[in-house]
Formats: structure tokens, sequence, C-alpha cells
């Protein structure tokens, strides 16, 4: 290769000065929200894993430094690795249940209806909704009375009526009927998305080779869906790993602690009983989790993917 | 080149004035810490015909809890019949405060209460800009006792029932209450005939309660019930349950130990676990309070003929039209005492931190305003009890109609001392948390022996204690 060869070759991999510019500005357009990010979650996050290190009561002395103490504390008390436990079951039952639930509510508003746009509201709204408001309907219905909520319905059926609170289960279901009713709708939609992005020649020619409806699902739609089905996934299984606001406001954690879940205890550790170290060390325990599990299925991804 | 410099020069700049702007709030000196006490604060004795003294000039008192702001106001006027007595304590607190001390500056702060409370004074104390006072109810010994509050001035302790004051592990005073109540009994009279019993004698011993509820619930066949002691699984079961475990000489423990083991603690638990069958299933220990009030008070329920709850359940009772019975809680049929525990307290101190001049100005505003007579008389007429040693003893206070959970409290209050509930050193509200849920509430949805769920509750609470 001749010299002036190998110097436009050098000077094409060099981006020009323009070029050098543009980039700068456009890094300084975006500087604001690095700024805004850091200051109101990095370090924000690095404070939280700092005060897992620490015993800090937010009462007038400053964090003390107890090195791995807090961590030492979580690994040997059961109560802990129940809870995070918990938070894995109950948050996986969820997630699976408001995946599939969402999926098939999206095949259901994938079809030509005048309504469809009504549906679509419909199972959004409950999305944007207060959850303390909503929970505080779904608390009214569990009233152990007979003569009131659902029990109500019940006993007018001939039924007996359900003591809810008493039982591990009911409160399980109720936690993810909950979680499902007020979650399904943007998964929907973002199915439908997919949905819609596939070829419509694929069906047709399906159809022309006799497949029936669960086999165009099975051998396009889900392939089709890959990508969506690992973003919903994805950022499902970070959600169901934080889930607690539905804990707190329908359960409570009872019957006596049957259903507490570990993001839970870190609220109530953190600003409840302001014990901020511990609610610090068992947030990163609980996020290094959560990363792990989210690897976890990226790595299954990538193999079925090379598969 | 030069738009870009220009650009990042303006961002530079913009940056900056954020965090001069952001780190401009007034922070407090630890150097303000070291505050003394209400020095120089000559002021009259509560209860007295106050006259404040108007000083302070050019000081700002942010208050919490003992005044409403605008947005209150307004909700208050706009409730149906217009404002209760609590209400016009607030408002007139604050009249008063401003006509009294025109050269105050008052900052009346809507912060909630119990947690959310909690909360806000904690970020508060840690932004080193603590309100000129704190407010709170189980989590003051707390403070108390993290060394974040200014001891009570001795002068404005004067006067006051010492039931009001919130004392430190170290036995100096930090905060006194303005207003609290203790537990009683109350009972729907009109119940109590449908069963056959006489409506106007009240079960003095738990045998005589244990037998009347029963009593109860079997006549009214799933319409009406008797009622027990609650167990809710949060701290309204514990509050309530800690009465009656004080009549044995006993209570769930405080600072550094927990009392599960003791047998009279499970005396307590299995007759909490015999009364709980006279409420309908599901409602004593219910995680929402809500339905067990409504089935005593609520108009078109009342099938609940016993209710165990502070003073104030009187005013609210005869507001729905309630044939209402009031009574001291029944004691042990053998080796009781008299036992009971504070409820609905709000006590008031000052935090470390505060300057002298705030602090003297927020004490002598406190005493001659907030514990004034006039002002505390509206703590009675919603059948609270008030501080003023000379209002617990006028008699006058507390005769005619709708007075008579007030007089049973009063009796209570002259024959001894009350404290609130336990606190522990450590984990206070982990180990109250495992108590109301692991053990009160367990106790009353399970049949599991009960020494076998002290014992794994006492084996959780341990560690958090050390």
């Amino acid at each position: 290769m001749s010299a002036i060869a190998k110097t436009a070759s050098k000077a094409k991999r060099r981006p020009s000065a323009r070029r050098r510019r543009e980039v700068r500005r456009a890094y300084l357009v975006l500087l604001p929200f690095f700024i805004y990010i850091a200051l109101w979650n990095l370090v924000p996050l690095l404070y939280g894993l700092y005060l897992g290190f620490t015993e800090y009561n937010a009462l007038g002395s400053s964090p003390k430094w107890v090195g791995l103490a807090n961590f030492q504390t979580f690994f040997s008390v059961p109560e802990y690795g129940a809870l995070l436990w918990r938070q894995i079951w109950m948050g996986m039952l969820a997630l699976l249940c408001n995946t599939v639930i969402s999926f098939l509510l999206a095949l259901a508003l994938n079809v030509q209806s005048r309504v469809k746009g009504i549906f679509r509201t419909a199972i959004y709204v409950p999305n944007v909704s207060a959850v303390s408001a909503t929970t505080a309907v779904f608390v009214a219905l569990l009233n152990p009375l007979a003569n009131q909520g659902l029990n109500k319905i019940i006993t007018a059926l001939g039924g007996t009526a359900v003591t809810w609170s008493y039982s591990q289960f009911w409160m399980v279901f109720w936690i993810v009927a909950y979680f499902v009713w007020q979650r399904v709708g943007p998964a929907a939609i973002i199915w439908l998305g997919g949905l819609q992005g596939i070829d419509p020649s694929l069906y047709e020619a399906a159809k022309v080779d006799g497949a029936s409806f669960w086999q165009q699902v099975r051998y396009i739609t889900i392939p089709g869906l890959k990508f969506i089905a690992m973003y919903i996934l994805l950022t499902g299984i970070i959600g169901a790993m934080q889930m607690f606001d539905v804990v707190m406001f329908i359960s409570k954690g009872n019957p006596f602690g049957l259903t507490d879940v570990l993001m839970y205890r870190i609220y109530r550790d953190g600003f409840i009983n302001f014990n901020l170290g511990m609610a610090g060390a068992e947030s990163l325990v609980l996020g290094v989790v959560t990363v792990l599990f989210a690897l976890f299925y990226l790595w299954l991804q990538r193999r079925s993917e090379d598969e | 080149m030069r738009t870009t410099r220009k650009f990042a020069a303006l961002l530079v700049a913009m940056v900056m004035c954020l965090a001069l702007v952001a780190c401009a709030a007034p922070a407090k000196t630890p150097a303000d810490s070291a505050a003394p006490t209400g020095a120089g604060n000559e002021t009259e004795a509560p209860g007295e015909t106050a006259t404040p003294q108007a000083s302070g000039e050019g000081v700002k008192l942010s208050v919490v809890m003992l005044g409403y702001n605008d947005t209150q106001i307004e909700a208050a006027k706009a409730k149906d019949g217009g404002p209760v007595n609590s209400d016009h304590y607030y408002m007139t607190n604050r009249e008063k405060a401003e006509a009294a001390y025109p050269d105050i500056a008052f900052e009346w702060n809507d912060w909630g209460w119990a947690e959310a409370l909690d909360q806000k004074q904690r970020a508060a104390i840690a932004a080193n800009t603590p309100p000129s006072c704190i407010a709170g109810e189980s989590f003051i010994p707390t403070y108390a006792n993290s060394g974040i509050l200014q001891e009570v001035p001795a002068d404005v302790l004067e006067g006051i029932d010492p039931s009001f004051i919130a004392y430190g592990a170290d036995g100096k005073p930090y905060a006194i209450a303005y207003k609290t109540s203790i537990f009683m009994l109350f009972y729907n009279k009109d119940l109590l005939s449908r069963a056959g019993l006489d409506p106007e004698v009240a079960p003095t011993t738990w045998s005589e309660w244990q037998r009347m509820s029963e009593q109860i619930t079997a006549a009214g066949n799933g319409e009406y019930w008797g009622g027990g002691v609650p167990s809710f699984p949060h701290n309204g079961g514990a509050l309530r349950a800690t009465p009656f475990f004080r009549q044995l000489g006993t209570d769930f423990g405080g600072n550094d130990s927990i009392n599960l083991s003791d047998p009279k603690v499970q005396q307590v638990l299995d007759y909490i676990r015999t009364m709980d069958k006279n409420f309908p299933a599901g409602l004593g220990n219910n995680s929402d309070e809500g339905p067990m009030w409504n089935a005593f008070e609520k108009k078109g329920e009342q099938n609940l003929a016993f209710a165990v709850n502070g003073t104030w359940q009187e005013a609210s009772a005869l507001r729905n039209g309630v044939n209402l019975g009031v009574a001291p809680l029944p004691l042990p049929d053998e080796g009781g005492e008299i036992g009971n525990c504070l409820v609905g307290t709000v006590y008031i101190g000052v935090p470390v931190g505060v300057s002298p001049e705030e602090t003297s100005a927020f004490w002598d505003f406190y005493k001659n305003v907030c514990l004034s007579a006039e002002q505390l008389q509206y703590w009675i007429d919603e059948s609270c009890v008030v501080p003023l040693t000379s209002m617990i003893e006028d008699d006058a206070l507390y005769e005619g109609e709708g007075k008579a959970g007030l007089r049973v409290a009063i009796d209570a209050l002259r024959a001894g001392t009350y404290s609130g509930q336990a606190s522990f050193a450590k984990n206070d509200s982990q180990v109250w948390e495992i108590i109301n849920q692991q053990v009160l509430a367990r106790v009353t949805m399970t049949q599991d022996p009960i020494d076998q769920i002290c014992q794994q509750a006492q084996a959780q609470i341990e560690p958090l204690l050390k």
C-alpha cells in the first residue's frame, strides 16, 4: 500500500474536526441530564451502598462504620433469607401471571373491532390510578364480615364467608391479582405493538399452508416477539424484585408475616425503624440478586439464539 | 468553536447557580446545639391566667402539631357541622399566639402523625435544620435516648402531672404532652339488654367479662357479638393488650429485654385468645381497625357489645347514637392490680440545635398558650385527659352528660401514674412488629401452642436487642 493510500485510510478512520465538535456539542447538550442523573440517582445509590456498612438512625450522630456487621446479620438471621425467598417466588409468580395474561389480552386486542379502543383504554386505566386508592378498594372487598365486601356476594350465593386475612394462600392470591390487574395494561400494549410489527404476509402464507390459529401463534407470533418478550421479562424481573407497595397496602405482610417480602422489610427498616444501615445492606443484597437474575435471563436468551 | 465555548460557559454558569441555590438552605451549626434549656425564661406557672411574654423579636418559630396552617383551617371549617373541639384547639392556639407574640414569625407545619411525622422530623434533624419543636408519641423515648432533645426547663414542668412527662433513660424530662388518654371498656347497653343482661352492670373481672361476652355472642347468633381484646397486627393491638399485661404486673418487656417467656404474659395471651372467639372471625385481628370501630359505633351496624378504646371513643359513639356504657377495664380474678397504658398522647419537646432565643420563645408560647387551662378545655370537651394538675383535681370539669369515660380516666389518673407503651433500646419498631404480628395476631389467628409462639418470637427478638 502506498504512503498516500495509508494516510487516506487513517484520515477515514479518524473523525474530522467538525465531527468531533458535533460530538462535543452533543455531550454538552446531554450534560445537564448527566448531572441530574448523578445528583438524583448515582449519589443516593452510592450513599445507600455506603450506609450498608454503617450503623445510622438519622438522629444526631453521623453514620458509624461497622464494616460487614449488617451483612453478617442478614446472613445469620433466618428471617431475612425467608423474606428474600418470598420476594423471589411471589414476585416471579406475579410476573408469570402478568406476562401470560397480558400476552393473551394483546392477542385479543389485535383483532379488528370497532370497540377495541375502549378495551385498550380500559385495561390501561388501572396503571394510571393511584395504588393507595385502588388497594383501599381491594382491602374493603376483603372485609371478613359475612355481610360486607366479597363475602356478601359469597354468602348471598349460599357459600360460607372467608376470613381472607387468616390465609397465606388468599393473601398471596389477592396480591398477585392486584399486581396483574394494575400492570397488565402496559405489558399488553407493548405486546400489541410487537404483534402489529409482524409481517401479515407470514400469516397469509401460513393460512395457505393450512396452519391453525395456535400453530400461527407458535411458529410466527412467538418467534416474532422474541425481543419484545425480552424487554417485558427483563423489566418485569426488576419490577417483581422491587414489589412492595402492593404487599404494604393489601396484606401488610400478614397473616403473621407469611406474605412479607424483603423489599417491604427494607422500607420498614429504612423509614419506620430507621435502621438505615441494615436497610442499606438489604438493598445491596437484593440489588445483587436482581442483577444475577437479569444476567441469568440474558444468558438463557443468548444461548437460545445461538442454538 | 466560539458558539460551543459560549454554550459551555452558559451551562457551567447554570450548574453553578443551581448548586449555589441548592446549598443555600440555612444550616444550624453544631455550636447551636449546646443551647441552654430555657434559661431566663421567666414565665408563669401553667394553668394560671397566663400573660405571654411579648418577647422574641426577630425569632421565627417553626412548630409541629400545635397549630393549623391555612389549608388545615379551611379543611376544618369545611367539615359537616363545622370544626370539632380538637380543631378549635389548634385554630385558637394559632390565633392567640399570633396576637400575643407579634414579633415572632410562626410557621405552622402539617407534618402528619405517626410514621409520616417521624420521617419528616428525622429528615429535618439529619439535615441539621430541626423545627423549633418536635412532636410524637411512641418514638419520643427513642428521640430522648438518642440525645437529640433538650431537657425541659423546670419552670415549664411546674403544675404538670408526671404521667404527661416523657423521661429519658437518664431520668431527665425531655417532653411534655398536652393531651392523652387511657384505655377503658365501652359497651353498648342495648346489646346487653338484648342478650338478657343488666345494661347498667359492667363486668369488673376477666371472668365476668368473658361470661357476659360469650352470652351476648351466643344470643346474637351471628347477628351481633360480645367482643374482646383487640389483637390488631400493628401497634393498635399491642397498645390495647398492654393494660391487661400490666394488670398482672408484667409487660412485653422494655429497654434491652424481652419478656415473652414470662408465664404471666402467656396467661394474658391465653385470655386474649379466649376472648377473640367473641369477635366475628377476622375482626379483632384485622390489619385495618376500621371494621371493628364501625361494628361498635357506626349507625346501621352497632353489632359489637364491648370495645376497648381510649376516652375519645365516648364522644364519637355518642355522636353516632350508641346507648353507651363506660367502665374501667376488668381486672384479673386473682392477683391483679389496676394497670393501664397511655394512648393518643401528643408529646412536645425541643430538639438540640434550636437556638437559645428560639428555645426560650418556644417554651414561653407552649406554656402560656398551648398549656393554658382555657385551651386545654377543648381537649376535655373532646373526652381527653390534660396535663395540668389543677384541672385533673377539679371535679366540676368531669360532671355532666358525655363525661362518664373521662371520669373513669381521671379517677385512674388520680390513683396512680401511667406510662405509654414500653420502648426498646434497639430496633424498637422491628421488635414491636414481631410482637404484633408473630405473637398477638398469631395467637388469635391460629391454635398454635402459646408457649411455642412466644418461644419463637423471643428467639427472633433477642438478637435485635443486642
